[in-house]
């Protein structure tokens, strides 16, 4: 297998709680900071520590407002975010189809 | 590293993009509906005085009937309104984990419309075997999605077999024939009205950083 695909593979990302992170803002326009951390049951210091890394990347976007008079922390994956998780899906495709073709 | 890491990581991938296309599903309007409208049904039986063993089970069979009927049109408009699939990967999966309870509810309607010879209907027991299988398909369901369901399941199964202790052991006398559509519009309307309120309540989350 062609050891590249390693090297290529987005650091920022590939690391299990920040990929659980993509994963799930990549299927939503937005969530909020306590949706993310109830479904992927991460602690809130866990899930700050991870999102304060995805945002410095770029990767994320968090936005404070208020609703109905609470305070609402909400995450979206920006456009680069996006585009570097789709790079991060295709490149395991890749992976696996290789693996595939060399057997 | 090998290609079965990366198959794994694919997976982990799509199933959390799974689930968290799932917990968008605004289950609280579903929820308030459903509960409604098991008031208004309880409510209406009661007035009219559509009670006894002849009525019970075709009346609330009807009344499931049109509340799913309704609850399907609600999720297909909030699917049509975020531009997703009705019949969603996360969807076909939460009705496969209802199924099987829920028909089994159906086949014990059925069987007591049916008047078998030398049978027993009571409508009591009906409504908590009922409950006990609404419990479970919640439970099931829960495991898919989020927010309390699997507890509201639980809370339907001890609900009913409190209701199916009482009623076999002729403990509380209140608990008979006469309130048998109230005790359906408590368990069906109120709970879900009530989780259906919580949900709306609790909608977005407080800021917890």
């Amino acid at each position: 297998m062609n050891p590249d695909f390693f090297q290529q593979l987005d650091k920022v990302i590939h690391e299990k709680s920040r990929m659980a992170i993509m994963s799930t803002l990549a299927s939503c326009v937005e969530l909020s900071f306590t949706g993310l951390r109830d479904t992927l049951g991460m602690t809130d210091g866990n899930l700050t520590t991870h999102i304060r890394t995805l945002q410095k990347s770029g990767y994320v976007s968090v936005s404070k407002r208020f609703s109905d008079n609470r305070p609402l922390t909400t995450c979206t994956l920006t456009r680069e975010g996006r585009e570097a998780f789709g790079g991060y899906v295709d490149l395991l495709e890749e992976i696996i189809e290789q693996a595939r073709g060399s057997k | 590293m090998n290609a079965n890491w990366a198959e794994e990581n694919l997976n982990t991938i799509r199933t959390l993009m799974e689930r968290a296309s799932l917990y968008r599903r605004a289950l609280a309007p579903i929820a308030v509906v459903a509960g409604i409208l098991g008031i208004i049904a309880a409510g209406l039986a009661q007035v009219v005085g559509w009670t006894g063993k002849d009525y019970f089970a075709g009346y609330w069979m009807s009344v499931a009937a049109i509340t799913g009927g309704v609850i399907l049109l609600l999720m297909y408009r909030q699917a049509i309104k975020s531009g997703e699939k009705f019949w969603s990967p996360p969807t076909r999966r939460v009705a496969q984990a209802i199924l099987p309870l829920l028909v089994a509810g159906l086949i014990l309607g059925i069987l007591e419309l049916g008047d078998l010879p030398g049978a027993n209907p009571d409508s009591i027991r009906l409504a908590a075997l009922w409950m006990i299988l609404y419990g479970g398909a919640l439970h099931s369901a829960g495991f898919f999605m989020r927010r309390g369901l699997k507890l509201l399941g639980w809370v339907y199964l001890i609900l009913g077999s409190l209701c199916l202790f009482f009623q076999e052991s002729g403990q509380i006398h209140w608990l008979n024939e006469s309130r048998a559509h109230l005790v359906m519009g408590c368990a069906f309307g109120v709970n879900n009205l009530a989780y259906g309120l919580y949900l709306r309540l609790t909608s977005e989350p407080r800021e917890t950083e």
